[in-house]
């Protein structure tokens, strides 16, 4: 297994990767196992369970839970994760976020009540820049000096990261984002809404983004 | 406009969306089956539904905002081939028109 935790500055994230599943049982609890085992692929087995062991280590680092099956983890209607906890002594205020690409897994958690997260891995590939006219605005500019298919990707994961802010997902109004970036911090402005600001950062062949807003002002 | 498919057209298309994940996702055309789940069975993921609605915009001459078809999948939660294909279905049949039934 290959986990490596990330400190944002803002939120605690977690990168994860398997390649087997064989201690499944150790991380899930009884729910969750029933959803994994339907779970038709093996490669979409792997990113699942890698994205919900990223989830629960952060969490067990922070001592929110003492063990991996303290907490579950459902997705809404909208596909938003958010954690279940089964021992809860005291309220705990939690947002969290999760992605999943080439078999790399990410996590983000936050503590804060303040804050809501949206997290993205995209792979640097070409099917982007065929795509660009779906979700590329005219003013979007970053300042890496990059070109063709490492800028739309860069462009979509930001995009990504921040409809999960939001939490709207694919409905959210890819087009009309405006992405601008200013010293590798980044800011996606939008119509009537409050700034959603973060950072992307290159892993291997991949763009990572993880995104946050002030909760009420996403 | 609105536009009736014939169900030789609806056959033709459901094919089309089964052999573009068959490329797309690297999987066995007979594992594309109608009840087969596009991410949880085939390991694809949001983006393959765009390529797949930006497929067919571009062959039926479709002039919609991505955000209304991601807000009409997303109230159809689709999940499966046979629901990715009526979706498909409705949105080339809906066209522009299509809005309304997110709105409503």
């Amino acid at each position: 297994m290959f986990y490596k935790s990330v400190n944002t500055g803002v939120c605690s994230a977690s990168f994860c990767s398997i390649k087997d599943d064989a201690r499944f049982k150790y991380f899930l609890t009884r729910q969750e196992r029933t959803v994994y085992l339907k779970l038709g692929c093996r490669a979409r087995k792997l990113e699942w369970l890698s994205a919900r062991i990223a989830l629960k280590r952060i969490l067990l680092e922070q001592k929110v839970i003492e063990s991996f099956t303290q907490c579950e983890i459902y997705k809404d209607s909208l596909g938003r994760p958010y954690i279940s906890l089964k021992k809860k002594e005291k309220p705990v205020s939690l947002d969290c976020s999760i992605s999943h690409k080439s078999g790399y897994s990410l996590a983000a958690i936050t503590m804060s009540p303040y804050l809501r997260l949206g997290v993205d891995i995209e792979l640097i590939s070409g099917k982007l820049s065929r795509l660009r006219e779906t979700f590329v605005n005219e003013s979007d500019s970053i300042t890496a000096k990059v070109t063709g298919d490492v800028f739309y990707s860069i462009l979509w994961s930001c995009k990504e990261a921040a409809s999960k802010v939001i939490g709207l997902g694919m409905s959210a109004d890819f087009k009309s984002m405006v992405v601008r970036e200013n010293k590798g911090f980044v800011r996606i402005f939008q119509k009537e809404r409050y700034p959603i600001e973060g950072k992307y950062y290159f892993w291997k062949n991949l763009v990572v983004s993880i995104l946050y807003c002030s909760a009420g002002q996403s | 406009m609105s536009k009736i498919l014939a169900n030789r057209e609806k056959e033709e298309i459901y094919q089309q969306i089964r052999e573009f994940l068959a490329e797309e996702l690297d999987a066995d055309l007979e594992k594309i089956t109608a009840d087969a789940r596009i991410i949880d069975d085939l390991g694809g993921d949001s983006l393959i539904f765009l390529e797949l609605v930006e497929k067919f915009k571009k062959q039926y001459n479709i002039n919609l905002e991505v955000r209304t078809i991601g807000q009409y999948l997303l109230k159809k939660s689709i999940s499966t081939i046979k629901e990715t294909a009526n979706a498909i279905y409705d949105i080339i049949e809906k066209g522009e028109s299509l809005i309304e039934a997110v709105v409503i």
